[in-house]
C-alpha cells in the first residue's frame, strides 16, 4: 500500500514536472495571467491615485484580482492538452488520478507565483498603510488556503470545459458559482485581517476555506475520471 | 388520472385560501399573500436541483442516458422556478423595503442558484456529443451540488450591515397564526406534487421524442 | 414554457399594482379579488395545459408501444 502511494506521486511529479517544463518554454499560461493582473492592478492604481481605500474595497478588489486572473490562465493545462492533441496520447500514458494531480499542482505553482509576484505590489500601489505584524500573517493564512480552493476548482472546471466548445467563456461562467465559497470567506476574512483582528475572529472564515478546499478536492478526484475517460 | 382532478381542485382551493382564508402578517399587510406562492417556488428550485444532482450520480455509475435525461428535465423545470422566485422575490422586496435587490442572504442564495444552472445549461449546448454532454453536466451538476452545503453557511456574510434581514427576523422563528401555516404548508405540497407531475411529462416527452415513427402512421 | 412565465409574470404585475394601491392595509378591497381571479385563471389556464400534455403523452405512449410489441 505504501508502495501504491509512492507510485501516483510519483507519476503526478512526473506529470507536473512536464506541465512546467513546457510552460517554460512557451510561458503561455504565466504570461497570461501576470499580464492580466497587473493590467488591472495598474488601471485601478492609476484612478485611484493617492487616495486611500477602506479595507472593504480592498480585499475585494484583491480577490477580485485573483480571480479573473486565474480564469485567464489556469485553464491553460487542460486546453492545451485538446488543442496540441496531446490529450488521447496522455490518456494511455497513466491514471487519471496522477494526471489530476499533477496538473492541479501546476495550477498551485502557478497561482502561487503569481500572488508572490502581485501580493506585494499590491499592497504598494494601494497606499496601505501597514497595522500590526499579526495581521500579515493570518492575511497569508487566508491567502493560502483561499488560493488552494480557488486552484482546485479552477482544475477541474478546466477539464470540464476542455472538452467543450467556447472555452474562454464557459470557464469563467462554470467557475464562478463554485468559486464563491472561496470568494466570500476570503473577502470577508481578508479584510478582518486588514482591519486587525485577531485570529479567533477570522477563524470561521478560515474553517470554511480549508473545508471546502477539502471537500472540493475530494469530489474532484472521484469525479476527474469520468470527465477525463474519452468515447 | 381522477387524480389530476382531484390535484387541480386542490390547488383551486389553495389559491382560494391563500386570498380569502389566510390572516395577513402584522407589518406586511396584504402583501402577505405572496408568501404562500413564492416561497413555494424557491422550494421547488432547490427541489429541483437535489433531484437532478441525484440523477446525475446515477448517470456517472449506471451510465443509462435515461438518467441523464431525467437529470435535465428536472434541471429545466428547477430553472423556470428558480427565475420565478426570484423574479416574484424581487417585486415583493419592493413592496415591503422599497428596493429591488438588496443581496441579503435569501436573495443572494437564490441568484446564486440561477447563476448554477445557467451554468449548467451553457455547459450543456457546448457539447454536441451525447454521451460527452451527459458525463460532462453530470459531473458539474455534483460539483455544484456540493458547493451548496457551503454556500448555505457562507452567504449569510456578505451583508453583515446594519439592514438585518426583515424577512427572516420576524417569520423566521416567530410561529405563524394557524390558518397561515394549514395554506402555507398546503401550498408546500401543492406545488411539490406540480413539480413531479410536471417532471414526469418532461421526461415521457423526451423519452418519446426519441422514437420515430414509420411513415404512414 | 414561455407561456407559463408570461403568465406568471402577467399575476405578479397585477398583484404588485394591487399591492401597491393598497399598501396600507385595505385601501379599496375589491383589489384582492381582481388579484385573486386572475391567480385562479392563471392556475386553471396552467392546469389545463398540464392535462392536455399528458393526454398528448399518453396517445403517443400508446402508439409507441404497440409498435414495439
Amino acid at each position: 500500500m505504501g508502495k501504491n502511494a509512492f507510485m501516483w506521486a510519483t507519476k503526478s511529479l512526473i506529470i507536473f514536472q512536464k506541465d512546467v517544463q513546457l510552460e517554460f518554454r512557451t510561458r503561455f499560461a504565466i504570461n497570461a495571467i501576470v499580464l492580466f493582473a497587473i493590467t488591472t492592478l495598474t488601471a485601478i492604481s492609476f484612478s485611484i491615485g493617492p487616495a486611500r481605500l477602506e479595507t472593504t474595497i480592498l480585499s475585494a478588489l484583491l480577490w477580485i484580482i485573483l480571480f479573473f486572473s486565474a480564469m485567464s490562465g489556469l485553464s491553460h493545462i487542460f486546453v492545451r492538452e485538446e488543442e496540441q492533441q496531446t490529450a488521447d496520447t496522455l490518456r494511455l500514458v497513466t491514471t487519471p488520478l496522477s494526471i489530476f494531480l499533477g496538473k492541479w499542482l501546476f495550477n498551485v505553482v502557478l497561482l502561487f507565483a503569481l500572488e508572490i509576484i502581485i501580493v506585494p505590489l499590491y499592497f504598494i500601489l494601494m497606499n496601505t498603510s501597514q497595522s500590526a505584524g499579526n495581521n500579515f500573517l493570518l492575511f497569508l493564512l487566508l491567502l493560502f488556503w483561499g488560493s488552494l480552493g480557488l486552484a482546485t476548482v479552477s482544475t477541474i472546471i478546466a477539464a470540464i470545459i476542455s472538452q467543450a466548445s467556447a472555452r474562454g467563456a464557459l470557464f469563467a461562467v462554470l467557475a464562478f458559482p463554485i468559486s464563491l465559497p472561496v470568494l466570500i470567506s476570503s473577502i470577508h476574512g481578508t479584510r478582518l485581517a486588514l482591519e486587525g483582528n485577531t485570529f479567533s475572529e477570522c477563524l470561521p472564515d478560515l474553517q470554511i476555506l480549508i473545508a471546502f478546499f477539502v471537500v472540493i478536492l475530494t469530489v474532484s478526484i472521484l469525479t476527474f475520471e469520468f470527465i477525463w475517460k474519452s468515447n | 388520472m381522477w387524480w389530476k382532478s382531484l390535484f387541480g381542485i386542490y390547488m383551486v382551493l389553495i389559491i382560494l385560501g391563500a386570498f380569502l382564508y389566510a390572516p395577513v402578517a402584522k407589518g406586511l399587510g396584504e402583501t402577505t399573500r405572496i408568501l404562500f406562492f413564492h416561497v413555494p417556488c424557491a422550494w421547488i428550485a432547490t427541489l429541483a436541483f437535489l433531484v437532478s444532482a441525484v440523477y446525475s450520480i446515477l448517470y456517472l455509475r449506471k451510465q443509462k442516458m435515461i438518467h441523464d435525461l431525467k437529470a435535465s428535465s428536472a434541471a429545466q423545470i428547477g430553472l423556470v422556478f428558480t427565475i420565478l422566485a426570484t423574479i416574484t422575490g424581487s417585486i415583493w422586496a419592493k413592496q415591503i423595503w422599497h428596493s429591488y435587490w438588496n443581496w441579503d442572504p435569501r436573495e443572494s442564495s437564490i441568484f446564486i442558484l440561477l447563476l448554477i444552472y445557467a451554468a449548467y445549461f451553457a455547459l450543456r449546448s457546448a457539447v454536441d456529443e451525447q454521451n460527452q454532454k451527459a458525463r460532462l453536466s453530470a459531473v458539474y451538476s455534483i460539483i455544484a451540488f456540493v458547493t451548496v452545503p457551503f454556500l448555505i453557511f457562507v452567504v449569510p456574510r456578505i451583508v453583515e450591515s446594519l439592514h438585518p434581514d426583515p424577512l427572516i427576523n420576524p417569520r423566521g422563528k416567530v410561529d405563524m397564526d394557524s390558518r397561515m401555516s394549514t395554506v402555507f404548508f398546503g401550498s408546500f405540497v401543492g406545488f411539490t406534487a406540480l413539480f413531479f407531475w410536471m417532471l414526469y411529462l418532461k421526461i415521457q416527452i423526451a423519452r418519446l421524442s426519441q422514437f420515430k415513427f414509420k411513415p404512414g402512421d | 414554457m414561455k407561456v407559463l412565465i408570461s403568465m406568471m409574470q402577467t399575476v405578479v404585475d397585477t398583484v404588485s399594482n394591487a399591492m401597491g394601491s393598497s399598501q396600507l392595509d385595505q385601501t379599496s378591497s375589491s383589489d384582492i379579488y381582481v388579484v385573486l381571479t386572475i391567480t385562479l385563471i392563471v392556475w386553471c389556464g396552467l392546469f389545463f395545459y398540464l392535462v392536455y400534455l399528458d393526454r398528448q403523452v399518453k396517445k403517443v405512449k400508446d402508439r409507441v408501444e404497440i409498435k414495439e410489441n
